[in-house]
Protein backbone atom coordinates (compact mmCIF):
# COMPACT_ATOMS: atom_id res chain seq x y z
CA UNK A 1 0.00 0.00 0.00
CA UNK A 2 1.13 3.27 -0.65
CA UNK A 3 0.25 6.92 0.20
CA UNK A 4 -0.17 9.48 -2.76
CA UNK A 5 0.51 12.57 -1.01
CA UNK A 6 0.35 16.08 -2.36
CA UNK A 7 -1.98 19.39 -2.88
CA UNK A 8 -4.75 20.17 -5.00
CA UNK A 9 -3.82 19.79 -8.95
CA UNK A 10 -0.29 18.15 -8.12
CA UNK A 11 -1.77 14.98 -10.58
CA UNK A 12 -2.64 12.39 -8.01
CA UNK A 13 -5.60 11.06 -9.68
CA UNK A 14 -4.08 11.00 -12.86
CA UNK A 15 -1.20 8.84 -11.53
CA UNK A 16 -3.29 6.67 -9.64
CA UNK A 17 -4.75 6.23 -13.03
CA UNK A 18 -2.07 5.58 -15.10
CA UNK A 19 -1.34 2.96 -12.59
CA UNK A 20 -4.41 1.03 -13.38
CA UNK A 21 -4.18 1.71 -16.76
CA UNK A 22 -0.67 0.12 -16.62
CA UNK A 23 -1.93 -3.15 -14.70
CA UNK A 24 -4.65 -3.94 -16.90
CA UNK A 25 -2.00 -3.95 -19.82
CA UNK A 26 -0.35 -6.52 -18.09
CA UNK A 27 -3.89 -8.52 -17.42
CA UNK A 28 -4.25 -6.83 -13.84
CA UNK A 29 -7.14 -5.88 -13.11
CA UNK A 30 -7.87 -2.87 -11.51
CA UNK A 31 -10.59 -1.01 -9.08
CA UNK A 32 -10.86 2.84 -8.48
CA UNK A 33 -12.67 3.85 -6.00
CA UNK A 34 -14.09 7.85 -5.99
CA UNK A 35 -14.95 9.62 -3.27
CA UNK A 36 -14.43 12.93 -4.34
CA UNK A 37 -15.78 13.14 -7.90
CA UNK A 38 -18.54 11.53 -9.49
CA UNK A 39 -17.15 8.61 -11.93
CA UNK A 40 -19.05 9.78 -14.98
CA UNK A 41 -17.43 12.82 -14.70
CA UNK A 42 -14.19 11.09 -13.58
CA UNK A 43 -14.80 8.80 -17.30
CA UNK A 44 -14.98 12.42 -19.22
CA UNK A 45 -11.82 13.92 -17.63
CA UNK A 46 -9.72 10.26 -17.59
CA UNK A 47 -11.11 9.94 -21.55
CA UNK A 48 -8.56 13.19 -22.34
CA UNK A 49 -5.85 10.99 -21.98
CA UNK A 50 -4.70 8.60 -24.90
CA UNK A 51 -3.47 5.93 -22.34
CA UNK A 52 -6.87 5.59 -21.40
CA UNK A 53 -9.57 3.76 -23.43
CA UNK A 54 -13.07 3.43 -22.34
CA UNK A 55 -12.69 -0.48 -23.28
CA UNK A 56 -10.94 -0.70 -20.14
CA UNK A 57 -13.67 0.04 -18.44
CA UNK A 58 -16.21 -1.52 -20.91
CA UNK A 59 -14.01 -4.77 -20.46
CA UNK A 60 -14.13 -4.80 -16.51
CA UNK A 61 -10.37 -4.52 -16.62
CA UNK A 62 -10.84 -1.11 -14.83
CA UNK A 63 -14.00 -0.67 -12.80
CA UNK A 64 -14.87 2.36 -10.76
CA UNK A 65 -16.84 2.67 -7.98
CA UNK A 66 -18.73 5.99 -6.54
CA UNK A 67 -18.07 5.62 -2.55
CA UNK A 68 -20.81 8.00 -2.23
CA UNK A 69 -23.29 5.64 -3.79
CA UNK A 70 -21.75 2.67 -1.51
CA UNK A 71 -22.38 4.77 1.55
CA UNK A 72 -26.28 5.52 0.60
CA UNK A 73 -26.52 1.93 -0.21
CA UNK A 74 -25.29 1.03 3.49
CA UNK A 75 -27.20 3.54 4.97
CA UNK A 76 -24.27 5.50 6.24
CA UNK A 77 -25.20 8.89 4.84
CA UNK A 78 -25.77 9.89 8.58
CA UNK A 79 -24.05 12.62 10.11
CA UNK A 80 -21.79 10.96 11.89
CA UNK A 81 -21.33 7.00 11.78
CA UNK A 82 -21.95 4.48 14.09
CA UNK A 83 -20.10 2.19 16.28
CA UNK A 84 -19.69 -1.15 13.96
CA UNK A 85 -20.39 1.12 10.96
CA UNK A 86 -16.46 1.42 9.88
CA UNK A 87 -16.59 -2.03 9.99
CA UNK A 88 -18.88 -2.80 7.50
CA UNK A 89 -17.62 0.19 5.24
CA UNK A 90 -14.32 -1.98 5.32
CA UNK A 91 -15.87 -5.34 4.61
CA UNK A 92 -17.91 -3.91 1.87
CA UNK A 93 -15.06 -2.26 0.42
CA UNK A 94 -13.34 -6.06 0.37
CA UNK A 95 -15.94 -7.78 -1.14
CA UNK A 96 -16.01 -5.15 -4.21
CA UNK A 97 -12.44 -5.90 -4.51
CA UNK A 98 -12.97 -9.69 -4.80
CA UNK A 99 -15.57 -9.60 -6.70
CA UNK A 100 -14.28 -7.34 -9.46
CA UNK A 101 -10.84 -9.76 -9.44
CA UNK A 102 -8.96 -6.45 -8.82
CA UNK A 103 -5.31 -6.61 -8.03
CA UNK A 104 -4.93 -2.88 -8.45
CA UNK A 105 -6.63 -0.80 -6.23
CA UNK A 106 -7.38 3.35 -5.89
CA UNK A 107 -8.70 4.94 -2.99
CA UNK A 108 -8.78 8.68 -4.33
CA UNK A 109 -8.98 9.61 -1.91
CA UNK A 110 -8.32 8.53 2.01
CA UNK A 111 -8.69 12.29 3.28
CA UNK A 112 -12.36 12.30 1.91
CA UNK A 113 -13.78 9.05 3.58
CA UNK A 114 -11.82 10.60 6.88
CA UNK A 115 -13.72 13.54 6.51
CA UNK A 116 -17.30 11.36 5.98
CA UNK A 117 -16.15 8.85 8.79
CA UNK A 118 -15.71 12.32 10.84
CA UNK A 119 -13.98 11.87 14.27
CA UNK A 120 -10.14 11.03 13.56
CA UNK A 121 -10.39 8.13 16.01
CA UNK A 122 -12.48 6.60 13.47
CA UNK A 123 -10.95 7.97 10.47
CA UNK A 124 -7.47 6.19 11.91
CA UNK A 125 -9.72 2.90 12.44
CA UNK A 126 -10.50 2.82 8.94
CA UNK A 127 -7.21 3.21 7.36
CA UNK A 128 -5.92 0.67 9.61
CA UNK A 129 -8.56 -1.82 8.83
CA UNK A 130 -8.43 -1.33 5.72
CA UNK A 131 -4.71 -1.48 5.07
CA UNK A 132 -5.62 -4.72 7.12
CA UNK A 133 -7.98 -5.72 4.39
CA UNK A 134 -5.90 -5.12 1.31
CA UNK A 135 -2.92 -6.84 2.65
CA UNK A 136 -5.03 -10.13 3.18
CA UNK A 137 -6.33 -9.26 -0.59
CA UNK A 138 -2.80 -9.16 -1.30
CA UNK A 139 -3.35 -6.27 -3.88
CA UNK A 140 -0.92 -3.62 -4.41
CA UNK A 141 -2.90 -0.25 -3.63
CA UNK A 142 -2.46 3.71 -3.70
CA UNK A 143 -4.25 5.65 -1.48
CA UNK A 144 -4.79 9.26 -2.36
CA UNK A 145 -3.74 12.01 0.37
CA UNK A 146 -5.02 15.10 0.18
CA UNK A 147 -2.12 17.61 2.03
CA UNK A 148 -1.41 21.02 1.80
CA UNK A 149 2.13 22.59 1.36
CA UNK A 150 3.23 22.02 4.92
CA UNK A 151 6.66 20.19 4.36
CA UNK A 152 7.04 17.00 5.65
CA UNK A 153 3.45 16.18 6.21
CA UNK A 154 2.20 13.47 4.34
CA UNK A 155 -0.82 12.62 6.37
CA UNK A 156 -3.71 13.80 7.97
CA UNK A 157 -4.27 11.27 10.59
CA UNK A 158 -1.03 10.54 11.36
CA UNK A 159 -1.14 6.80 10.88
CA UNK A 160 -1.05 6.43 7.14
CA UNK A 161 2.83 7.40 6.87
CA UNK A 162 2.93 4.50 9.23
CA UNK A 163 1.48 1.64 7.97
CA UNK A 164 2.02 1.93 4.61
CA UNK A 165 4.79 0.86 2.42
CA UNK A 166 5.55 3.78 0.59
CA UNK A 167 4.95 7.72 0.41
CA UNK A 168 4.96 9.55 -2.95
CA UNK A 169 4.80 12.51 -2.72
CA UNK A 170 3.63 15.12 -5.30
CA UNK A 171 3.94 18.95 -5.29
CA UNK A 172 4.30 22.28 -7.32
CA UNK A 173 7.55 23.89 -7.10
CA UNK A 174 7.83 27.84 -7.89
CA UNK A 175 10.67 28.24 -10.01
CA UNK A 176 11.51 31.14 -11.53
CA UNK A 177 8.13 32.37 -12.17
CA UNK A 178 6.96 28.57 -13.82
CA UNK A 179 5.08 25.93 -11.81
CA UNK A 180 6.23 22.82 -11.87
CA UNK A 181 4.87 19.72 -10.68
CA UNK A 182 7.17 17.60 -8.76
CA UNK A 183 7.45 13.68 -7.43
CA UNK A 184 9.31 12.74 -4.84
CA UNK A 185 9.75 9.51 -3.28
CA UNK A 186 9.72 9.94 0.44
CA UNK A 187 9.76 6.19 1.56
CA UNK A 188 9.58 2.48 -0.14
CA UNK A 189 9.98 -0.70 2.15
CA UNK A 190 12.32 -3.21 1.17
CA UNK A 191 13.83 -1.42 -1.85
CA UNK A 192 16.49 1.40 -2.47
CA UNK A 193 15.39 4.16 -4.10
CA UNK A 194 16.31 7.84 -4.99
CA UNK A 195 15.13 10.56 -2.62
CA UNK A 196 15.83 13.01 -5.03
CA UNK A 197 13.20 15.01 -6.59
CA UNK A 198 11.86 14.68 -10.02
CA UNK A 199 10.07 17.08 -12.56
CA UNK A 200 6.85 15.46 -13.85
CA UNK A 201 4.78 16.27 -16.92
CA UNK A 202 0.99 15.31 -17.15
CA UNK A 203 0.75 14.38 -20.60
CA UNK A 204 -2.37 13.01 -23.04
CA UNK A 205 0.31 10.10 -23.11
CA UNK A 206 1.04 9.59 -19.43
CA UNK A 207 3.67 11.10 -16.95
CA UNK A 208 6.79 11.89 -18.13
CA UNK A 209 9.46 11.65 -15.33
CA UNK A 210 12.87 13.74 -15.78
CA UNK A 211 15.05 14.92 -12.82
CA UNK A 212 14.80 17.70 -11.04
CA UNK A 213 17.59 19.86 -11.91
CA UNK A 214 19.15 22.28 -9.45
CA UNK A 215 20.48 25.77 -10.21
CA UNK A 216 17.57 26.88 -12.83
CA UNK A 217 19.67 24.82 -15.68
CA UNK A 218 16.18 23.58 -16.47
CA UNK A 219 14.92 26.97 -18.19
CA UNK A 220 18.25 27.23 -20.84
CA UNK A 221 16.44 26.34 -23.64
CA UNK B 1 -73.00 28.22 9.23
CA UNK B 2 -70.65 30.99 10.39
CA UNK B 3 -67.18 29.88 12.00
CA UNK B 4 -68.73 31.98 14.74
CA UNK B 5 -71.23 29.04 15.85
CA UNK B 6 -69.63 26.03 14.28
CA UNK B 7 -69.54 22.96 16.88
CA UNK B 8 -66.76 22.37 18.86
CA UNK B 9 -65.99 18.67 18.56
CA UNK B 10 -69.11 17.85 17.24
CA UNK B 11 -70.26 16.39 21.18
CA UNK B 12 -73.44 18.95 21.77
CA UNK B 13 -73.35 19.05 25.42
CA UNK B 14 -69.66 19.24 25.63
CA UNK B 15 -69.54 21.94 22.96
CA UNK B 16 -72.18 24.36 24.82
CA UNK B 17 -69.91 23.90 27.67
CA UNK B 18 -66.46 24.89 26.81
CA UNK B 19 -67.11 26.82 23.23
CA UNK B 20 -68.15 30.16 24.95
CA UNK B 21 -64.61 30.33 26.77
CA UNK B 22 -62.52 29.47 24.06
CA UNK B 23 -61.15 31.88 21.63
CA UNK B 24 -62.13 31.74 17.76
CA UNK B 25 -58.16 30.23 16.94
CA UNK B 26 -57.58 27.60 19.10
CA UNK B 27 -55.43 24.30 19.88
CA UNK B 28 -56.60 21.21 21.77
CA UNK B 29 -54.52 18.29 22.90
CA UNK B 30 -55.77 15.01 23.37
CA UNK B 31 -53.99 12.85 25.24
CA UNK B 32 -55.72 9.46 25.27
CA UNK B 33 -54.86 5.46 26.95
CA UNK B 34 -55.14 2.70 24.81
CA UNK B 35 -58.73 2.15 23.03
CA UNK B 36 -60.23 5.32 24.89
CA UNK B 37 -61.19 6.18 21.15
CA UNK B 38 -59.06 9.45 20.32
CA UNK B 39 -58.86 8.64 16.86
CA UNK B 40 -62.77 8.46 16.91
CA UNK B 41 -62.40 11.99 18.69
CA UNK B 42 -60.05 13.28 16.16
CA UNK B 43 -63.05 12.30 13.37
CA UNK B 44 -65.56 13.54 15.06
CA UNK B 45 -63.77 16.43 15.76
CA UNK B 46 -62.96 16.98 11.55
CA UNK B 47 -66.34 15.96 10.67
CA UNK B 48 -67.85 19.09 13.08
CA UNK B 49 -65.87 21.63 10.95
CA UNK B 50 -67.03 20.33 7.63
CA UNK B 51 -69.00 23.24 5.90
CA UNK B 52 -67.83 25.95 8.13
CA UNK B 53 -64.52 26.12 7.29
CA UNK B 54 -61.37 23.55 5.29
CA UNK B 55 -60.25 20.41 7.27
CA UNK B 56 -57.32 18.87 7.56
CA UNK B 57 -56.58 15.38 8.64
CA UNK B 58 -53.07 14.53 8.60
CA UNK B 59 -52.85 11.10 10.03
CA UNK B 60 -49.72 9.03 10.87
CA UNK B 61 -52.12 6.44 12.81
CA UNK B 62 -53.48 4.33 9.92
CA UNK B 63 -53.63 4.68 5.93
CA UNK B 64 -55.77 7.28 4.75
CA UNK B 65 -58.47 4.80 3.03
CA UNK B 66 -58.90 3.28 6.62
CA UNK B 67 -59.34 6.66 7.76
CA UNK B 68 -61.91 7.24 5.28
CA UNK B 69 -63.51 3.85 6.01
CA UNK B 70 -63.83 4.73 9.58
CA UNK B 71 -65.67 8.04 8.54
CA UNK B 72 -68.56 6.35 6.88
CA UNK B 73 -68.90 3.63 9.59
CA UNK B 74 -70.02 6.21 11.63
CA UNK B 75 -72.04 7.93 8.33
CA UNK B 76 -69.57 11.00 8.00
CA UNK B 77 -68.73 11.93 4.16
CA UNK B 78 -64.84 11.89 4.26
CA UNK B 79 -65.39 13.72 0.40
CA UNK B 80 -64.68 17.15 1.49
CA UNK B 81 -61.35 16.74 3.94
CA UNK B 82 -58.23 17.10 2.86
CA UNK B 83 -56.25 13.66 3.99
CA UNK B 84 -52.47 14.08 4.39
CA UNK B 85 -50.75 11.31 5.43
CA UNK B 86 -47.51 11.75 7.41
CA UNK B 87 -47.11 7.69 7.86
CA UNK B 88 -47.17 6.38 3.88
CA UNK B 89 -44.55 9.23 3.48
CA UNK B 90 -42.55 7.98 6.44
CA UNK B 91 -42.72 4.24 5.18
CA UNK B 92 -41.89 5.16 1.37
CA UNK B 93 -39.15 7.28 1.97
CA UNK B 94 -37.88 5.79 5.43
CA UNK B 95 -38.52 2.93 6.57
CA UNK B 96 -38.32 1.36 3.25
CA UNK B 97 -34.98 2.50 2.38
CA UNK B 98 -34.16 1.23 6.08
CA UNK B 99 -35.25 -2.22 4.94
CA UNK B 100 -33.03 -2.50 1.68
CA UNK B 101 -30.17 -1.07 3.74
CA UNK B 102 -30.47 -3.95 6.53
CA UNK B 103 -30.74 -6.30 3.27
CA UNK B 104 -27.48 -5.33 1.92
CA UNK B 105 -26.17 -5.18 5.32
CA UNK B 106 -27.09 -8.84 5.61
CA UNK B 107 -25.81 -10.15 2.28
CA UNK B 108 -23.36 -7.67 1.66
CA UNK B 109 -23.04 -5.05 -1.42
CA UNK B 110 -22.43 -6.14 -5.01
CA UNK B 111 -21.20 -4.30 -7.88
CA UNK B 112 -24.43 -4.14 -9.81
CA UNK B 113 -25.75 -2.41 -6.68
CA UNK B 114 -23.98 0.53 -7.59
CA UNK B 115 -24.80 0.17 -11.53
CA UNK B 116 -27.48 2.69 -12.36
CA UNK B 117 -27.24 4.36 -9.00
CA UNK B 118 -27.39 7.90 -8.73
CA UNK B 119 -25.33 9.58 -6.36
CA UNK B 120 -28.01 10.53 -3.17
CA UNK B 121 -27.56 14.57 -2.85
CA UNK B 122 -30.00 14.42 0.69
CA UNK B 123 -30.90 11.87 3.37
CA UNK B 124 -34.49 11.99 4.12
CA UNK B 125 -35.34 12.19 7.50
CA UNK B 126 -38.14 12.30 10.03
CA UNK B 127 -37.20 16.73 9.63
CA UNK B 128 -38.71 16.39 5.66
CA UNK B 129 -41.84 14.71 7.04
CA UNK B 130 -42.22 17.62 9.44
CA UNK B 131 -41.14 20.12 6.75
CA UNK B 132 -43.97 19.29 4.65
CA UNK B 133 -46.25 19.65 6.95
CA UNK B 134 -45.35 23.14 8.02
CA UNK B 135 -45.70 24.05 4.52
CA UNK B 136 -48.42 22.75 4.63
CA UNK B 137 -49.01 24.65 7.81
CA UNK B 138 -47.64 27.97 6.41
CA UNK B 139 -50.23 27.87 2.86
CA UNK B 140 -52.95 28.10 4.67
CA UNK B 141 -54.60 31.96 4.25
CA UNK B 142 -57.84 31.59 5.86
CA UNK B 143 -59.66 29.76 9.30
CA UNK B 144 -59.40 26.09 9.12
CA UNK B 145 -59.22 23.06 11.24
CA UNK B 146 -57.08 20.49 11.34
CA UNK B 147 -56.16 17.36 12.87
CA UNK B 148 -52.94 15.78 13.56
CA UNK B 149 -53.74 12.25 14.80
CA UNK B 150 -51.16 11.41 16.27
CA UNK B 151 -47.86 13.14 17.60
CA UNK B 152 -46.73 9.31 18.92
CA UNK B 153 -45.08 8.69 15.57
CA UNK B 154 -43.28 12.00 15.71
CA UNK B 155 -42.22 11.40 19.50
CA UNK B 156 -40.33 7.95 18.31
CA UNK B 157 -38.40 9.99 15.49
CA UNK B 158 -37.51 13.53 17.23
CA UNK B 159 -36.66 15.44 20.03
CA UNK B 160 -40.14 16.13 22.59
CA UNK B 161 -38.77 19.82 22.59
CA UNK B 162 -38.78 19.24 18.80
CA UNK B 163 -42.33 18.53 18.60
CA UNK B 164 -43.61 20.64 21.23
CA UNK B 165 -42.09 23.31 18.90
CA UNK B 166 -43.82 21.93 15.91
CA UNK B 167 -47.66 21.93 18.74
CA UNK B 168 -46.79 25.57 19.31
CA UNK B 169 -46.45 26.50 15.16
CA UNK B 170 -49.85 24.71 14.92
CA UNK B 171 -51.11 26.88 17.38
CA UNK B 172 -49.57 30.24 16.47
CA UNK B 173 -51.29 29.54 13.21
CA UNK B 174 -54.77 28.84 15.02
CA UNK B 175 -54.16 32.14 16.58
CA UNK B 176 -53.46 34.12 13.53
CA UNK B 177 -56.00 32.88 11.39
CA UNK B 178 -58.70 31.66 13.21
CA UNK B 179 -58.25 27.96 12.73
CA UNK B 180 -59.01 25.02 15.57
CA UNK B 181 -56.35 22.37 15.32
CA UNK B 182 -56.81 18.89 17.15
CA UNK B 183 -53.68 16.94 17.90
CA UNK B 184 -53.61 13.74 19.85
CA UNK B 185 -50.89 11.52 21.44
CA UNK B 186 -51.18 8.25 23.34
CA UNK B 187 -50.31 8.71 27.18
CA UNK B 188 -47.68 6.04 27.08
CA UNK B 189 -45.79 8.15 24.60
CA UNK B 190 -45.25 10.95 27.29
CA UNK B 191 -43.38 11.30 30.19
CA UNK B 192 -44.55 13.72 33.17
CA UNK B 193 -42.51 16.44 31.66
CA UNK B 194 -43.42 16.43 28.16
CA UNK B 195 -47.15 16.00 28.66
CA UNK B 196 -46.97 18.85 31.03
CA UNK B 197 -44.64 20.66 28.03
CA UNK B 198 -47.91 20.06 25.47
CA UNK B 199 -50.68 20.39 27.76
CA UNK B 200 -48.70 24.28 28.89
CA UNK B 201 -49.66 24.77 24.92
CA UNK B 202 -52.66 23.58 24.72
CA UNK B 203 -55.74 26.33 25.03
CA UNK B 204 -58.21 22.64 25.42
CA UNK B 205 -56.31 19.79 27.52
CA UNK B 206 -58.30 16.71 27.24
CA UNK B 207 -57.95 13.21 28.32
CA UNK B 208 -59.34 10.76 27.13
CA UNK B 209 -59.82 7.06 29.15
CA UNK B 210 -61.59 3.70 28.75
CA UNK B 211 -61.76 1.67 31.95
CA UNK B 212 -63.24 -1.86 32.37
CA UNK B 213 -66.59 -1.20 34.24
CA UNK B 214 -68.10 -4.68 34.73
CA UNK B 215 -68.59 -6.63 31.14
CA UNK B 216 -68.28 -3.17 29.63
CA UNK B 217 -65.93 -0.12 29.46
CA UNK B 218 -66.59 3.13 30.66
CA UNK B 219 -65.38 6.13 28.54
CA UNK B 220 -65.06 8.72 30.10
CA UNK B 221 -63.56 12.68 29.00
CA UNK B 222 -61.95 14.88 31.32
CA UNK B 223 -61.48 18.07 30.81
CA UNK B 224 -58.12 19.06 32.49
CA UNK B 225 -57.21 22.41 31.05
CA UNK B 226 -58.98 25.39 29.89
CA UNK B 227 -56.96 28.51 29.37
CA UNK B 228 -57.96 31.17 32.02
CA UNK B 229 -61.04 29.05 32.78
CA UNK B 230 -59.19 26.99 35.71
CA UNK B 231 -63.12 26.91 37.05
CA UNK B 232 -64.23 24.78 33.92
CA UNK B 233 -62.52 21.50 34.15
CA UNK B 234 -64.59 18.45 34.25
CA UNK B 235 -65.06 14.78 33.81
CA UNK B 236 -67.77 13.54 31.64
CA UNK B 237 -68.99 9.89 31.09
CA UNK B 238 -69.69 9.07 27.05
CA UNK B 239 -71.19 6.46 25.43
CA UNK B 240 -70.31 5.77 21.59
CA UNK B 241 -72.94 4.31 18.71
CA UNK B 242 -72.77 4.72 15.17
CA UNK B 243 -72.75 8.16 14.88
CA UNK B 244 -69.92 8.94 17.39
CA UNK B 245 -69.34 10.10 21.32
CA UNK B 246 -72.23 11.43 23.07
CA UNK B 247 -72.24 12.82 26.32
CA UNK B 248 -74.41 9.90 28.78
CA UNK B 249 -77.20 10.58 29.88
N1 LIG C 1 -5.53 15.21 -21.00
C1 LIG C 1 -4.61 15.86 -20.26
N2 LIG C 1 -3.40 16.03 -20.71
C2 LIG C 1 -2.47 16.65 -19.99
N3 LIG C 1 -2.68 17.17 -18.77
C3 LIG C 1 -3.91 17.01 -18.25
C4 LIG C 1 -4.93 16.36 -18.95
N4 LIG C 1 -6.03 16.36 -18.18
C5 LIG C 1 -5.69 17.00 -17.04
N5 LIG C 1 -4.43 17.39 -17.07
C6 LIG C 1 -3.72 18.13 -16.01
O1 LIG C 1 -3.81 17.40 -14.80
C7 LIG C 1 -4.08 18.31 -13.76
C8 LIG C 1 -4.91 17.69 -12.67
O2 LIG C 1 -4.33 16.49 -12.34
P1 LIG C 1 -5.04 15.56 -11.31
O3 LIG C 1 -6.51 15.64 -11.42
O4 LIG C 1 -4.40 14.23 -11.45
O5 LIG C 1 -4.58 16.24 -9.95
P2 LIG C 1 -5.06 15.91 -8.52
O6 LIG C 1 -3.86 16.05 -7.64
O7 LIG C 1 -5.80 14.66 -8.51
O8 LIG C 1 -6.00 17.13 -8.31
P3 LIG C 1 -7.17 17.29 -7.21
O9 LIG C 1 -6.48 17.79 -6.02
O10 LIG C 1 -8.03 18.31 -7.86
O11 LIG C 1 -7.79 15.97 -7.07
C9 LIG C 1 -4.88 19.38 -14.40
O12 LIG C 1 -4.69 20.58 -13.71
C10 LIG C 1 -4.33 19.45 -15.80
O13 LIG C 1 -3.32 20.43 -15.82
MG1 LIG D 1 -7.81 14.20 -7.87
Amino acid sequence: MVLVAGGVGTGKTTLCLEFLVRGAERGEKGLFISVTEASAKLMQNFSTFEFFHTDLVNNNLVTIVDLPIVYDRLGLNREELKPGEVDILVRTIQDLVRESGARRVVVDSLTSVGFRVRSEEKARDFILKLAQAFSELGTTSLMVAEVGAVPGVHSLYGVEEAIVDGVVMLSNVRRRGDMLRVLQIIKMRGTVHSRAQYVIELTPIGLLMAPFLKGGRLETA
Amino acid sequence: MTTGDEPLMGIPDIDAALSPYLPPGCLIVVIGTPGSGSHLLAKQFAQAGVGSTPVFYYTTAERTIDSQDAFRSFHWDPEPIRFGNLSDDYYQRVLEPQLEVSRIRERGLRLDDLRNARRAEVSVGPYSLVNRFLNDLAGLDAPFRLVLDSLDFLLELLEVSEVVNLVRQIRSRTQLLGGKAMVTVQQASLDNKSSAMLEDVADLGITLRSDPNGATFEHTLEVRKLRNHPERTQIRRLTIDDTGFHVAP
